[in-house]
């Protein structure tokens, strides 16, 4: 207990030496509290993310296994590389049996899918032609590019086995304008066309009209608007017809019951049957059971080589973390470079003190303390100092740590925005990179720069939490250790009869 | 009976040149000693060892018949034997009452109210009350010296060793001081142990060592 009182008279009565490790511990405190808050802060914000992450994902055909088998560094020898073999590897697709099997994973939270196919319109059909102008002017397009006529190209009309396949409405990219999205299940070929559409062929909700089966002019079917939609971001979606998968697959039931097979002017000839192109989307409620599958599926029968699981969602979150991810090495690193400073200055200047100290050892050691209670005492010394400059620190630290934390992560979000920029202004605004194998990490985290969008993780909560505090206790105990551990060794060396004769 | 008990004991600083060489001596309770010589005779050298400061070239040295250099040479300090020093050896950040303390602190004797028997000693050895709480280094020499032989009979140890306990004091402290060491041996049945080149001092005491470089 003596030692604990000494300890504190003797750090008010040499106050000068006291307040320097003061201010020293202090800013390191500081420093520690504000990189650790926000290292664990940046943390948690990527596993919140993560963990909240509902992703959807695809199988596709494997490109990287593929080009890997068929190009493996050498100059292939004369008939060993066949290009129709590769392109015809490239496009293949799982068919909808085949994905619905996937589907039942028990990993998998649900699964929908998308047909696809062209189909041709009636002669008086008028179709959209996109603009340059965009569709920001209508009244302009109404003179110009909606007039415009079009007779050989097709009608997408996309067949969705759910609304939730409709990522498009979900997103709000496409909007119903008039009239109702058709029923999910319904086989009675109601559809959703554009505002553009409907306006140039004088159709409303009600209205009917007909399709046609490009190979076969007879085959006609017919749809019923039950809706309208605008995009006042794309013409993409100008002029495709939406509807649900059951009326899309009726009418290609249809096309493959009443098929013929037709001359194909190549001297073949070539069925009239309408097949539609598949995609199918796998949904997870987390990242976890995304992993999980990617596993089960092979056990499923998938075979990775020619097939790959792919999600955009996690690309999107690996590419929205990389700020994060910066932040929290940058704080890391700062935190170690200001602990290895401040200790090694602290090292330092206790060696000072307890040269300077000689004296007061000389005479504890002459009067009978212990070397190891002298030693104890100027380590307790160094701990209260340390521990209420911590303390303090701490608080400072706390309170700066989220305004800190928040300009760090800015600067390193408009860090990462400059370097995508430049790079996508240096391929001309069509960087594609990410995906070649050996790319090299930059690339792979750019990602597809044209694609879709990046939505960075832009702010923190920052917070000092029990963890940080641990830490910091534990660091300012190793603080304590490493300052005194050579003034300890120094005081157990001396010899008390030597420092009072030398005085 | 013996306290303090010197067989054979030679030191020498460099092997070469023998500052004691082959004493023997006993120092018994209840008996004050003088140790006197000229300078450089080895009174300080002789206090060192029998503090346990300083290691004798050869011989023993023996506390109640026990060999000091096989004691634990603090707890030896702390609580049997203790030293005034020439020097006064005061820490210079503490006041006087706090350096006595210190001393009882370190002993580990029950003690039960420290800072009042503190200032008790310092009354003793006739420190004034206004100079109590007074940093070191703002007292005289005179002044350290009394707070340093407070110091050492805080914890009542049975052999006390000063270095000229009275050489910065006047002639009336001095002798007060002297009355305590006489009352501490007398009543206490302390062994007292002074190094001192004052004759008056040495007069005092019961037993006189006169140490001189051709005794050796």
């Amino acid at each position: 207990m003596y030692i604990i009182k000494n300890a504190y008279k003797s750090i008010v009565r040499a106050k000068g030496r006291n307040i320097l490790i003061f201010i020293l511990v202090f800013l390191i405190a500081v420093s520690a509290c504000v990189a650790l808050s926000v290292r664990g802060s940046a943390e948690a914000a990527k596993e919140t993310a993560y963990n909240s992450l509902s992703i959807t994902a695809q199988i596709s055909a494997n490109r990287q296994g593929i080009m890997g088998s068929f190009g493996s560094g050498e100059r292939p020898q004369e008939g060993e590389f066949d290009p129709e073999s590769m392109m015809g590897k490239l496009s293949q697709a799982l068919t909808l049996e085949e994905m619905t099997h996937y589907a039942g994973s028990e990993y998998v939270d649900g699964f929908y899918y998308t047909g696809s196919i062209g189909f041709n319109a009636p002669e008086d059909f008028t179709f959209y032609e996109n603009t340059s102008g965009g569709f920001g002017s209508f009244g302009g397009m109404m003179g110009g590019g909606m007039m415009g006529g079009r007779n050989s190209a097709d009608l997408t009309v996309i067949g969705y086995s759910s609304h939730d396949a409709m990522t498009t409405f979900i997103s709000g990219e496409n909007v119903i304008y008039e009239g109702n999205v058709f029923e999910q299940d319904s086989s009675d070929g109601s559809c959703i066309i554009s505002y553009e559409l409907a306006l140039l062929n004088d159709l409303a909700v009600g209205d009917s009209f007909t399709i046609i089966n490009p190979q076969k002019e007879d085959q006609v079917y017919t749809v019923t608007i039950c809706g309208t939609f605008l995009n006042e971001s794309s013409e993409a979606y100008a002029n495709t017809v939406f509807m649900s998968y059951a009326s899309l697959n009726a009418m290609v039931e249809d096309t493959i019951a009443n098929a013929e097979e037709v001359e194909n002017g190549r001297g073949g000839t070539t069925s009239t049957a309408l097949r539609s192109t598949v995609s199918g989307t796998y949904v997870f409620s987390n990242a976890e059971r995304y992993e999980e599958f990617l596993t089960d599926v092979e056990v499923l029968g998938l075979d990775t080589e020619a097939y790959a699981v792919s999600s955009t969602d996690l690309n999107q979150y690996e590419k929205s973390v990389v700020p994060l991810e910066s932040l929290s090495k940058f704080t890391m690193i700062f935190f170690i470079v200001v602990l290895l400073i401040g200790g090694g200055i602290l090292v330092i200047f206790n060696m000072f003190t307890v040269r300077e100290r000689k004296y007061e050892i000389g005479v504890l050691a002459a009067i009978g303390m212990k070397k190891g209670t002298v030693a104890l005492q100027f380590l307790t010394e160094t701990f209260l100092v340390t521990l209420l400059a911590v303390v303090i620190g701490t608080g400072i630290g706390a309170t700066v740590s989220q305004p800190v934390g928040d300009y760090l992560l800015q600067e390193q979000v408009a860090s990462v925005e400059t370097t995508t920029t430049t790079m996508n202004e240096n391929f001309g605004g069509g960087f594609q990179g990410g995906g070649f194998p050996g790319g090299g990490n930059r690339f792979q985290n750019i990602g597809n720069l044209s694609g879709n969008e990046v939505e960075y993780l832009d702010s923190l909560n920052t917070t000092t939490d029990a963890s940080v505090l641990l830490s910091l206790m534990a660091i300012s105990i190793l603080l304590t250790l490493i300052a005194s551990s050579v003034g300890m060794i120094s005081v157990l060396r001396y010899e008390p009869l030597k420092i009072l004769s030398e005085r | 009976m013996s306290e303090l008990t010197l067989k054979d004991v030679s030191y020498s600083y460099d092997k070469k040149k023998m500052v004691i060489k082959n004493m023997s001596l006993d120092f018994e309770e209840g008996t004050l000693y003088a140790i006197v010589g000229e300078s450089g005779a080895g009174k300080t050298t002789l206090l060192s060892m029998l503090s346990g400061l300083t290691k004798p070239t050869m011989g023993t040295i023996t506390y109640k018949g026990q060999n000091i250099s096989k004691l634990n040479p603090y707890s030896y300090r702390s609580k049997y034997v203790g030293v005034i020093f020439q020097s006064y050896n005061l820490l210079p950040h503490l006041n006087a009452v706090e350096n006595v303390i210190l001393s009882m602190d370190v002993s580990r004797k029950k003690i039960p109210d420290k800072r009042q028997k503190a200032q008790e000693l310092l009354r003793s050895v006739g420190l004034g009350e206004e100079l109590w709480d007074r940093r070191i280094l703002k007292l005289s020499g005179g002044e350290q010296q009394r707070v340093a032989i407070a110091r050492t009979l805080a914890f009542d140890s049975d052999v006390i060793l000063a270095d000229e306990p009275t050489g910065n004091l006047d002639g009336k402290t001095q002798n007060a001081i002297m009355d305590i060491f006489m009352r501490l041996v007398r009543e206490q049945n302390k062994c007292i142990i002074i190094v001192t080149h004052s004759p008056e001092v040495a007069q005092m005491a019961d037993v006189k060592y006169e140490l001189s470089k051709n005794s050796k």
